[in-house]
């Protein structure tokens, strides 16, 4: 089995004069060397570093998957630098990755369990703490839910996962990324009967023209943004269209800023597909050869029913362009321009979208009507030619998508209301028949509100343990989701992480986590890349494991003799074994890296891959390569090939010869792709006279997330320090409101008063005002609506009605 | 001690290059090395973090600078140690600062 930690050192030391140096020097050859795109250059430099142990690690931040090489002296991170080896990022970081070590360093790293006691917060052992927590499993087995999120390594979702699904049987686990990329998921199933982009990054390189769908991918996903940056100064020939409701850094490197009235996405895409009919501009020999037509049901569901062309071509007939320009504010010309774009074959044409198109009420919706915007053009399954979606949390899709870790999924796009599908889960799992529930737990709305709900009134969850995630900051409309607890009873919240955060502040029993190299782990990217890493640093005082911290309490469990954590033979849930068969005690924490518990649970996870064509590879080829693409598949010669266009012969190898194109999932069982009519439908609120103005929430470049990790870097905080309301000038002139002055903005949820940034680095169209959400002084979530795409139940985090007061000092 | 190694994407207009590469060279944190094209990379060593993160930022603002680009940061400070940080408190409570410098000067 592979070096379970390589033994890290306990931080100690001195760093010398001559380190300083080699530290310069290393630095001038790194920047030499990317300066060349010379990367064996930049490999060779840092290994003359002296003193400095360097191994690989995929960035802890955002869905990118950027490499760094993680420098380590004396038990501490003491060096970064872009991984030029890395496909992803060549050598480049952004300004968050480029502190990415400093993240393990704050002051207030949470290094002991505390348990409430008398309204504060106490150290306890651990072993206190896992029987707190058993205690309340065994109180209420039904009503223990667990809350993740992207962030969770592959091997800390599967074991959620089994705990909860195998184990508990409750079904009720669900992750952030809920909120963050459901209907991403939602809009792939319905396409094309499975989840995932069929493109890649390398779209980026080979694109003539990419379309950002309300996607400010130069603060979300800068090193993205940097790779199409690069080509334009370079001199390359790459337009970039930014479709958004705010102009943004973006927009600023954008050729054509075309702004649309929130929500109203859906006719743009409309519009563009009415004119491709219209024109007779559409590709007829590929979607006669590959798609099928579906529109929705009253209620909606996931797969709707099917429609005829005609029957299309009629929905879409109200869509005109003057139409368009009506419900969108983009001017008619420029629908016919965009329209013209698809209409060219010889364009490659690739579509980036993220939170702009998911957190949306139909967010199912957009994400259908822009995959059929491709399809109907026929710009799919060439290099340069797709659309893809970008996650905003590390593993959103290695861990939350492939291991399923959503409320009504398994492992491996297995589903848990199918009793074939439970059945075979529960013969890999060694389980008795039956022993996984067929009703799907509770999502991540519907589990917030059972939980600040009274029992006596419907409030089915009673405990929640949060790990790797910060949902008093992060939810919607957080008073009711989250804050409400207070007065609800007998709950009782758990949460593992690695600093104070408004959760914690809440929290019954606070739990110490491993942070990014003090653990091994996988990540999977927002490209289909799974990616490996050591520990390189040990966790802070008791900070351990979040992997090891469920397994500990189902050993717990199971010595308590509770039967779900024993599988049909009675054996523990969680028995692992190395490979010489042995039993691996991973849940006593000192043996837990005398294996490599990481690699023994990812080859119990692998076989599930396969199920859906999203086939992973040993474990060990992960260590030697930055990252595969699935399906990663082993030729004739053994090798283990990824893949980086999917459904295309010659590129996917589960297409069959002579198919060109086949999607072999499709859920109308003819290898066809399904092409969506969606109507644009007003959302559920709009502003009005009372709240007159759009509220519409993001992130920013210096900040992760809800800054709980960059928030302790001095650098990144001092540098984007607190949240603020982004005005458009006008708008500021109207209520009298210059740079800096204070303004209340009240929905009919809550109020928050932010400093005003006007003629700043965004800027909003007139009606529309923006805040981030990293601010934990600032919780803007207070006033956000908790309303969800019906399909995919992921809220809208960018849509609400506000007021705007200019308060007077 | 912070040590970051960067790369500079400089403008194509010859003039407005060589009056920003005028500027770079008079700067005491940087050190210049061999221009490729329109890349030069550069190291830039100042006592902390924070300042490191402020001439950067600068950097990106500067006339002639099209893009900017992080390879390398070297974290200790002289004692080897990460720089030490603020506790959460004092992150919320740093002043606002709304207007994120536009500056056209290096400090």
């Amino acid at each position: 089995m592979t070096d379970a930690a390589r033994t890290p050192q306990p931080a100690t030391g001195a760093c010398s004069l001559d380190r300083r140096s080699f530290m310069k020097g290393t630095a001038m050859a790194a920047a030499i060397a990317a300066a060349r795109n010379a990367p064996a250059s930049t490999s060779s430099a840092l290994s003359r570093l002296g003193g400095v142990s360097w191994d690989k690690a995929p960035c802890r931040f955002c869905g990118t998957g950027c490499h760094v090489m993680v420098g380590t002296a004396e038990g501490k991170v003491v060096a970064v630098a872009g991984d030029a080896d890395a496909d992803v990022n060549r050598g480049l970081l952004c300004a968050k990755g480029y502190h990415v070590g400093e993240i393990m360093y704050g002051d207030d790293r949470l290094t002991t369990p505390l348990l409430r006691k008398h309204g504060e917060l106490v150290p306890i052992s651990w072993d206190e703490a896992l029987d707190v927590i058993a205690d309340r499993v065994e109180a209420d087995p039904g009503g223990f839910a667990m809350y993740g999120s992207g962030q969770w390594t592959i091997a800390e979702g599967y074991v959620a996962n089994k705990f909860s699904k195998g184990g508990l049987a409750n079904n009720h686990i669900d992750p952030n990324a809920r909120l963050c990329m459901a209907s991403a998921v939602t809009g792939f199933l319905a396409t094309y009967g499975v989840d995932e982009p069929a493109s890649c990054y390398d779209d980026l390189e080979a694109c003539d023209v990419a379309i950002m769908w309300g996607n400010n991918m130069a603060e979300a996903h800068p090193v993205l943004f940097s790779r199409l940056v690069d080509r334009k100064l370079r001199g390359g020939h790459v337009s970039i269209i930014d479709l958004a409701t705010r102009r943004t850094r973006t927009s600023d490197m954008a050729d054509r800023y075309l702004p649309f009235r929130p929500h109203t996405d859906l006719a743009v895409a409309n519009g563009i597909a009415h004119l491709l009919l219209e024109q007779g501009a559409f590709d007829q020999e590929f979607v006669q050869k590959h798609c099928n037509f579906r529109r929705d049901t009253d209620p909606m569901s996931l797969f709707g029913e099917a429609m005829t062309f005609d029957e299309y071509r009629t929905a879409l007939a109200p869509y005109t362009p003057e139409e368009v320009e009506r419900i969108s504010g983009v001017h008619a010309d420029d629908i016919r321009w965009l329209a013209s774009l698809f209409a060219d074959p010889e364009k490659r044409i690739a579509s980036f979208w993220c939170m702009g198109m998911n957190q949306h009420t139909r967010g199912t919706a957009i994400n259908t009507l822009v995959h059929g915007v491709h399809l109907l053009s026929g710009h799919f399954g060439r290099p340069g030619d797709g659309p893809t979606s970008l996650t905003g949390q590390p593993s959103a899709c290695g861990t939350v998508r492939e291991v399923g870790t959503l409320a009504h999924t398994l492992p491996g796009g297995r589903l848990v209301f199918k009793q074939p599908h439970r059945e075979w889960v529960e013969k890999q799992w060694n389980l008795p028949a039956g022993r996984i529930h067929d009703k799907p737990g509770h999502h991540t709305i519907k589990m917030w509100d059972a939980f600040t709900t009274p029992k006596d009134e419907g409030g089915d969850i009673s405990t929640i343990w949060v790990q790797v995630t910060n949902p008093a900051q992060s939810l919607p409309n957080s008073q009711k989701l989250f804050f409400d607890k207070e007065s609800a009873g007998d709950k009782f919240l758990i949460v593992s992480d690695v600093y104070p955060t408004v959760t914690t502040e809440q929290a019954d029993l606070v739990l110490p986590s491993a942070l990014w190299v003090e653990k091994n782990g996988m990540f999977g990217n927002s490209e289909r890349r799974t990616q490996q890493w050591f520990r390189q640093v040990l966790p802070p005082g008791d900070a351990r494991d979040d992997c090891w911290q469920i397994i500990a309490l189902a050993k717990r469990l199971f010595d308590r003799g509770m039967p779900g954590m024993q599988d049909k033979h009675g054996r523990f849930l969680f028995e692992l074994h190395d490979e010489s068969g042995a039993e691996i005690p991973a849940w006593d924490w000192a043996r837990y890296y005398d294996h490599n518990v990481d690699q023994a649970l990812f080859e119990e996870y692998r076989p599930f891959t396969r199920m859906k064509h999203k086939d992973l590879a040993p474990y060990e080829t992960y260590v030697n390569s930055r990252g595969l693409r699935w399906p990663v598949v082993q030729g004739d010669d053994g090798r283990w090939r990824e893949t980086r266009w999917r459904f295309a012969e010659g590129l996917d190898p589960y297409v069959s010869e002579g198919k060109g194109v086949q999607f072999y999932h499709s859920v109308t069982k003819d290898d066809r792709a399904q092409v969506w009519f969606r109507p644009y439908e007003r959302p559920p609120e709009m502003p009005d006279s009372e709240y007159p103005f759009w509220l519409c929430t993001g992130r920013v470049l210096e900040q992760w997330h809800t800054a709980s990790m960059t928030g302790r870097v001095d650098a990144l905080r001092d540098a984007m320090p607190v949240a603020f309301v982004e005005m458009h000038p006008k708008d500021a002139d109207v209520l009298g409101v210059r740079n800096g002055d204070r303004v209340e903005l009240t929905s009919r949820r809550g109020r928050l008063v932010l400093p005003a940034w006007v003629g700043g680095r965004g800027q909003p169209e007139r009606g529309n005002v923006f805040v981030p959400f990293f601010d934990e002084s600032k919780l803007i979530n207070r006033l956000t609506l908790d309303e969800t795409c019906p399909i995919s139940k992921q809220p809208d985090y960018k849509k609400c009605a506000v007021a705007l007061r200019k308060v007077e000092a | 001690m912070t040590t970051s190694g960067l790369v500079l994407t400089l403008a194509a207009d010859e003039i407005v290059r060589q009056r920003c590469m005028d500027r770079l060279a008079a700067h005491d944190d940087l050190e210049l090395g061999p221009a490729e094209g329109l890349r030069l990379p550069v190291v830039l060593t100042t006592a902390d973090a924070e300042h490191s993160e402020r001439v950067t930022r600068a950097l990106r603002e500067l006339p002639g600078v099209d893009h900017l680009d992080i390879v390398f940061v070297g974290l200790t400070d002289g004692d080897g140690s990460p720089p030490a940080r603020a506790d959460r408190a004092g992150a919320a409570r740093t002043a606002p600062s709304v207007s994120p410098p536009q500056e056209r000067t290096l400090p």
